[in-house]
């Protein structure tokens, strides 16, 4: 069991067992039963800066209007699917074939 | 009633923000060594301004936070550092600047060197943010402000025609001197588009407790306002270019500027400028200082109400106190209040971006504002003018430190 | 209740009981095992917590002026989720923050530097 600083895994690349790129953290959902908070699942978003700080005005699809992309794709990797046993260098149990795709318009 | 003293956190906040010793030195020294040429550099910065001060006072009403509130749980912490070192820096500079105003007005009324009246200037705006609340400030700086009018008749009484000053709205190339002509140029955007206004108001507009139904008077009360400020910068500019540049007479010290009432009311004149000078900057060493701690404090999450005891807030009491003390060493050692202000200016168009972009993304990000995001036009309009003020720093401030 | 931790927890405004604010969230602690779900166990504040999130370069200098800047020599402070009232648009926290170590910077400022001004 370790202890894990949540705010340092923002932004962390991921990569899966044969050491393909997933994305990089850029949520963690969790849910509240009473006292307690459990993590559920993390969201991986795109590995581009750019297009991370600028996520909601490309989900408006401004950035569609003058040709950019329309939607921000993410994976979304169930708490059971990620290894955090290095925090520094997450990891996935998994091929990255096997997330779930996040499509945010 | 209300709507009135809403209409007043706009005046107050023009008048004291915007009609300050940067707008005062930069429209002077404009209109003395270019005449009318520079009028569209007000009129960019002053429609740049209306459109982020209504900005900020929309997320306020519909998110209930302020600014810094707003950009520290959105961006992180890592970028709301950057801004608050950036701001605070920049902030006891403008500080510095707006108190030197204060003191040359007192030095132009009783002979005594500038620097002598820094620490009494300093004292007193520190004691009116200690013992004065939000609202005291408010109101008593708006209905003191309003001498700032002197400008307005003045340009009333002297300036000949009107068509030629319209004509200069549209963006001119320079007749001469280049470098110089930019750099004023730069200064008068970064005087107009100062971000410690969008703190300032933004965070009154939270302590005045504002919701989704003020935004419809946030727009009247910052359109209103701002252009009353925009309009009285354009006077100092008018007036300047009648006064100065027919004789030829070159700013280089803020005492040359002295006398440019003189013509529209006589041996008063003199003492007018001074009262105006000295009241507008008083002003905005309040707004100033108010503004960096509160980035500071809601940043960090302390208690930062100005209607609150200081011991009540007490690292934010100490903040400010602490950003004034630093302005008026740089004041009390002598620091020539002219050269600091316009450096100031360039460097607040410099360093724009870093406040104003993320700004844009939190106007349009629904989580804070709603269904109140910006309109393309909006975005479009600040980005554009932003992005000029920043290549025009770029490039014309090593200019202006080389050649000057 | 659903809830993204990075957009809605960290970083956002705390409040005591009675309203009075405390600082924010700056860290967030996780307690993690490979075969059970993770759990947070503990919000975190303090000077030290943010140094961490800075990068590498800045991180030494930033760690050593939180340290200097903490009367309690700058251990960040946790509290345990089970305090957590509300969570919306501030946390709301099942404690008094002028009895709350969170609160200490504040209170020693408050003792050491501004009640000795006077008309505070």
């Amino acid at each position: 069991m370790s202890i894990i600083h949540v705010e340092l895994l923002l932004d962390r690349e991921v990569r899966d067992p044969s050491g393909r790129r997933a994305g990089r953290i850029e949520e963690i959902r969790a849910r509240r039963t009473g006292s307690e908070i459990v993590v559920e699942a993390y969201h991986l978003g795109p590995v581009a800066t750019l297009e991370r700080l600028a996520a909601p005005i490309i989900r408006r699809g401004l950035f569609a209007a003058i040709g950019g992309p329309r939607h921000s794709h993410g994976r979304r990797v169930r708490w059971d699917q990620m290894d955090l046993s290095d925090p520094e260098h997450p990891k996935l149990r998994c091929p990255v074939e096997e997330l779930t795709k996040l499509v945010r318009r | 009633m209300k709507k009135l003293l809403e209409i007043s956190l706009g005046v107050v906040t023009s008048i004291g923000g915007f009609l300050e010793v940067g707008s005062l030195a930069t429209s002077a020294q404009a209109g003395a060594a270019f005449g009318y040429q520079l009028v569209w550099a007000l009129v960019l910065g002053t429609v740049c301004l209306i459109f982020l001060i209504e900005m900020s006072g929309r997320l306020a009403a519909v998110s209930g936070k302020t600014l810094a509130d707003a950009t520290r749980e959105r961006f992180g912490y890592p970028y709301f550092v950057i801004a608050v070192v950036a701001m605070s820096v920049l902030g006891v500079l403008v500080l510095a600047s707006e108190l030197g105003g204060v003191c040359l007005a007192l030095e132009l009324v009783t002979g005594v060197h500038f620097p002598w009246w820094s620490s009494l200037a300093a004292v007193a705006t520190w004691l009116l943010l200690w013992r004065g609340t939000f609202g005291v400030i408010e109101q008593g700086a708006s209905l003191l402000g309003l001498i700032t009018i002197v400008f307005a008749i003045a340009a009333w009484k002297r300036v000949p025609s009107w068509g030629p000053v319209a004509l200069h709205a549209l963006p001119s190339r320079p007749t001469h001197d280049r470098a110089r002509y930019w750099f004023i140029a730069v200064s008068i955007l970064g005087a107009s588009i100062a971000p410690y206004l969008l703190y300032f108001y933004s965070s009154g507009a939270v302590e005045d407790k504002w919701t989704q139904r003020d935004v419809a008077i946030n727009r009247v009360t910052s359109a209103i306002g701002i252009s009353f400020g925009g309009l009285l910068a354009l006077a100092v500019l008018v007036v300047s270019a009648v006064v100065f540049l027919p004789r030829g007479i070159q700013i280089e010290k803020f005492e040359q500027v002295a006398p440019m009432l003189v013509p529209a009311f006589g041996k008063a004149g003199f003492y007018l400028f001074a009262a105006a000078l000295g009241i507008a900057c008083f002003g905005a060493v309040l707004e100033v200082a108010l503004a960096v701690a509160y980035m500071m404090a809601q940043g960090f999450g302390w208690r930062w109400s100005e209607n609150a005891r200081p011991r009540d807030a007490a690292r934010f009491s100490l903040e400010y106190t602490v950003t004034i003390a630093l302005g008026a060493i740089i004041v009390l050692i002598g620091v020539d209040p002219l050269a600091i202000t316009m450096l100031s200016m360039a460097l607040t168009a410099a360093l724009l971006p870093i406040g104003i972009v993320p700004f844009l993304l939190l106007m349009n990000d629904p989580h804070y504002v709603g269904s109140h995001r910006n309109g393309w036009v909006g975005n479009v309009v600040v980005c554009g003018i932003v992005g000029i003020a920043f290549v025009l720093a770029i490039v014309s401030i090593p200019l202006e430190l080389l050649g000057g | 209740m659903d809830l993204a931790l990075i957009r809605d927890v960290l970083d956002t405004q705390l409040i005591d009981r009675d309203g009075e604010p405390m600082g924010r969230v700056d860290g967030i602690i996780m307690s993690w095992h490979p075969d059970a779900a993770p759990r947070i166990t503990h919000l975190e504040l303090g000077g030290v917590t943010l140094a961490r999130r800075l990068p590498r370069r800045l991180r030494g200098a930033a760690d050593w002026l939180a340290r200097r800047l903490s009367p309690r020599n700058g251990d960040p402070h946790r509290i345990e989720v089970a305090r957590i009232v509300r969570l919306g648009k501030r946390i709301e926290l099942d404690l008094d923050a002028s009895r709350s170590a969170a609160h200490a910077s504040e209170r020693w400022v408050r003792d050491h530097i501004v009640t000795r001004i006077p008309g505070s």
